[in-house]
């Protein structure tokens, strides 16, 4: 089974992951700007202060990554659990609480890398070729827990607290061309763990007499240190029953992983209830980024990542057709993004354009409304200018939002 | 008909859409990953390669004596090596008493010979030049399985029992006195129930005694054999004349050595026959070795082949030693020897490697099996010349006090800690 993702995902902790509404991700924004009452989001807390029913949502993406550098190509491909969110009203269309967990940053790749050393003694000395292969995994995750308060029709906020753990695993394995050497297989754990931070307003404002609409969102993720540490395996020899280490990691060294701050801002117009536009953007300030339990190669240093996506709703189903294209949510969009490296000089930039579609629960016509969301992207990953990889990245995102929890289920039915 | 469709569109669209979309994500992700990028461009990760070198300075020598008797071959002969002393071997052997129906009898017609085989691939000396050897009578009791190469024989003054000389034959057919053969008659005539203990006890053998000092000869007492002619072979009816072959019942060899001068400082005499050994104390572990990023682990001693040949050549030109061959590492008690090493269980053997002039111990794979850990304060490490196998051989090793040439230890690992 074929696991892995963006060789770019090697550098740091991994590449920024973003999370947001499903309904949103086909259009290429996160939805700070939009809440859709039976989709739980991520993207903006103070949207959760428009939770109606009880409601939870997961999903799980694939992606299909075929890099091409001036050597060669390679295809790599993977499959995440995306992220898990349960949203509640504490007091329908008034508070809501979120718990989530999601991904901050990923790490999944594959490199291999040749190096040779003199070797030898006094007698004579000699070239010692060998590749190093590096299996990376992991990232950063976040377990949020927040609430969302709507103060009124107009204005809501919210607020989440997080827990960030990192958990980053290099399965080093040494080949030597010299067959008296033997193969090395040793893996370098980093773990960290620190509190997050999160804040939200949501503003929605009707425009010609209530029939447009124009919603404006923005939040602030606030940097967060993680108190962290490197570890490697502990010697484990097996073969001897009088060997007294056991399994287990050795830390080998403690620091600190500094996430920067994060600022998201989006509006949304709707000229109508079956159409919204979106426009949103990101800052995440990956100049202040830092770890000082891992290096950064000298040719390679992170920068300041401006992301901004554009996309269209279409909702048909608003009107009460009842033919068959109706049925479903349609949304196109396409987003860039600066990146937050910049190797041999070369910011690594991501264009990516996404389609996607909404498909009620069948039930809905009794009351339910769950539904799931199925999008679909194409994406273009840095240049092969400058020695670098440029990467076609293809993925399907499955989501499955649950809008009917019994114990919240409204009274009228 | 529209109705029917949308019926079923809304009874089937959900999960057929998770299905559809499940099966997307199988294809997607079930590809498998083939090839890599970026790893010129890119400035991916390598291993750092460590390697630490350490001098073994607790090189110690040991002077054992060993068990020389019963083993594959017995050595006799008589040779002045330059470099490695006077080393005068004497060769015992005891024929086997073969049993006796009660029909065959040694009379004053029958007669005995000693057929001997030569290693002649194992000849320390000049093999073209005559060795003369004097088989003698035996006067103490001796067993192949408790000779130690340091005992002396105790001969019967005056006991000759034959005589030989070997060039450069791989082969001698010795005749044995009449003496002995009435000898050995007299208990092969014997039928008593006593018959074979009374052999042992009283019966010795003899000894090839060196009489020049031209080599040392390997015997192979697999192959040698008595050969015992016309015997008187009695039945009712009839008397005939028949011969036996007869086999070694034990064989050793004692060695005394004197060493021509003290090594030169810097190196160290050894010899398969344990008269000289190393032994070395090293921490193995876990605690001193990481198993896990360890690559190889290697223990290199250097011999010291200038001297080694130069010596050889200033005995003469056709002057050869037996190979001296592999070495061998053993863990072994101190209290436990020699037999813990001789022959023991080697960790592991290495061979001359010639481009270096070095033995390389690669003990990687008991380092990672862990086989050294937790190791008592009373063992150590013993290096052993080549087998003791009966043939005399003889090495010179550089030891700790040669400075780049000492023996070491090179670990060499990765390490990844730093990325």
């Amino acid at each position: 089974m074929a696991k892995n993702g963006s060789v770019y995902s090697q550098f740091g902790i991994g590449l920024p992951a973003g999370s947001g509404s499903s309904s949103a991700y086909g259009a290429g924004v996160w939805g700070v700007s939009d809440v859709e009452p039976l989709v739980p989001t991520l993207a903006n807390p103070a949207q959760w202060g428009y939770t109606y029913y009880g409601m939870a949502s997961g999903g799980i993406q694939a992606n299909k990554f075929r890099g091409k550098d001036n050597l060669g190509t390679a295809h790599h491909s993977r499959i995440d659990v995306n992220s898990f969110q349960l949203q509640l009203p504490l007091s329908k269309g008034k508070l809501g609480l979120s718990l989530s967990f999601s991904p901050y940053t990923r790490s999944s790749f594959q490199t291999i890398k040749s190096g040779q050393k003199v070797v030898g003694s006094a007698t004579g000395q000699k070239m010692l070729n060998f590749k190093t292969k590096d299996f990376g995994t992991g990232g950063i995750n976040r377990y949020e827990l927040g609430l969302g308060w709507k103060i009124n029709s107009h204005v809501s906020v919210g607020y989440a607290a997080s827990l960030y753990h990192a958990s980053i695993k290099n399965d080093y394995t040494t080949t030597f061309a010299d067959t008296s050497y033997t193969t090395v297989n040793n893996t370098i754990l980093t773990s960290g763990a620190g509190f997050g931070n999160r804040l939200g307003t949501y503003l929605s404002f009707p425009l010609a007499g209530g029939s447009n609409q124009l919603n404006l969102g923005i939040t602030v993720n606030f940097p967060v240190n993680l108190k962290s540490k490197k570890s490697e395996q502990k010697p484990y020899v097996t073969g001897n029953p009088n060997n007294k280490n056991s399994n287990g990691e050795k830390k080998l060294s403690s620091g600190s992983i500094h996430t920067p701050l994060g600022i998201t801002a989006g509006v949304t117009y709707k000229p109508s209830r079956r159409v919204a536009v979106l426009a949103e953007g990101r800052f995440q300030q990956w100049s202040d980024y830092h770890n000082t339990l891992r290096s950064t190669p000298s040719n390679v240093s992170f920068t300041n990542r401006y992301k901004i996506g554009a996309g269209l709703k279409y909702y048909p189903f608003v009107s009460g057709s009842d033919k068959f294209l109706s049925q479903f949510k349609y949304r196109i969009g396409a987003n860039y993004d600066t990146g937050n490296l910049k190797i041999n000089g070369k910011k690594i930039n991501t264009l990516k354009l996404t389609a996607g579609f909404g498909l009620f629960s069948p039930t809905r016509i009794r009351g339910f409304n769950s539904s799931i969301d199925i999008d679909f992207y194409y994406g273009i990953r840095g240049t092969t200018s400058h020695n670098l990889v440029k990467e076609n990245i293809y993925g399907i995102k499955l989501s499955l939002n649950l809008a009917e929890l019994f114990f919240f289920r409204p009274k009228l039915q | 008909m529209y109705k029917f469709l949308k019926t079923v569109w809304n009874r089937t669209s959900y999960p057929v859409s998770i299905i559809l979309g499940f099966v997307v994500l199988v294809q997607l992700a079930g590809c498998r990953d083939s090839g890599t990028v970026g790893s010129v461009g890119l400035p991916s990760r390598s291993s750092e390669i460590n390697t630490d070198t350490t001098q073994l300075s607790d090189l110690h020598t040991n002077a054992l004596n060993a068990y020389s008797g019963d083993r594959s071959y017995f050595s006799a002969g008589h040779f002045q090596d330059p470099l490695f002393g006077d080393i005068k071997s004497i060769g015992l052997i005891k024929p086997n008493l073969a049993s006796n129906n009660g029909n065959y009898f040694f009379d004053q017609k029958t007669q005995m010979k000693l057929k001997l085989i030569i290693n002649k691939e194992s000849v320390y000396g000049d093999p073209s030049a005559g060795e003369k050897f004097k088989l003698v009578e035996i006067a103490k009791p001796w067993r192949g399985q408790s000779w130690r190469l340091k005992n002396q024989v105790q001969l019967v003054q005056d006991s000759v029992v034959g005589s030989f000389t070997v060039t450069s034959n791989d082969s001698v057919t010795v005749p044995l006195s009449s003496h002995f053969v009435n000898k050995y008659g007299n208990y092969f005539n014997n039928t008593d129930s006593t018959r074979n203990t009374d052999y042992r006890r009283n019966f010795y053998g003899f000894a090839l005694v060196p009489q020049n000092s031209n080599k040392i000869l390997a015997f192979d007492p697999g192959n040698s054999y008595f050969i015992a002619t016309n015997i008187k072979v009695s039945t009712d009816t009839t008397t005939q004349r028949d011969s036996l072959h007869i086999s070694p019942m034990g064989w050793a060899y004692n060695l005394n050595r004197k060493e021509a001068s003290d090594s030169i400082s810097g190196t160290t005499k050894v010899y398969n026959t344990l008269e000289k050994t190393l032994s070395f104390n090293y921490d193995f572990s876990s605690k001193n070795i990481n198993p896990i990023t360890l690559s190889k682990a290697e223990l290199v001693i250097y011999r010291d082949e200038l001297q080694y040949n130069n010596s050889i050549a200033q005995a003469g030109s056709n002057v050869e030693r037996p190979k001296s061959g592999t070495l061998y590492l053993h863990l072994a008690n101190s209290g436990e020897l020699p037999q813990s090493i001789d022959p023991g269980s080697p960790l592991i053997s290495a061979t001359y490697n010639d481009s270096d002039k070095a033995y390389h111990f690669n003990l990687t794979r008991l380092i990672k099996s862990g086989s050294l850990e937790n190791i008592g304060s009373n063992m150590s490490f013993y290096i052993k010349s080549g087998r003791n196998d009966g043939v005399i051989r003889s090495n010179i090793l550089f030891n700790s006090n040669a400075g780049t040439k000492a023996p070491k230890i090179i670990i060499t690992s990765t390490n990844n800690s730093n990325q």
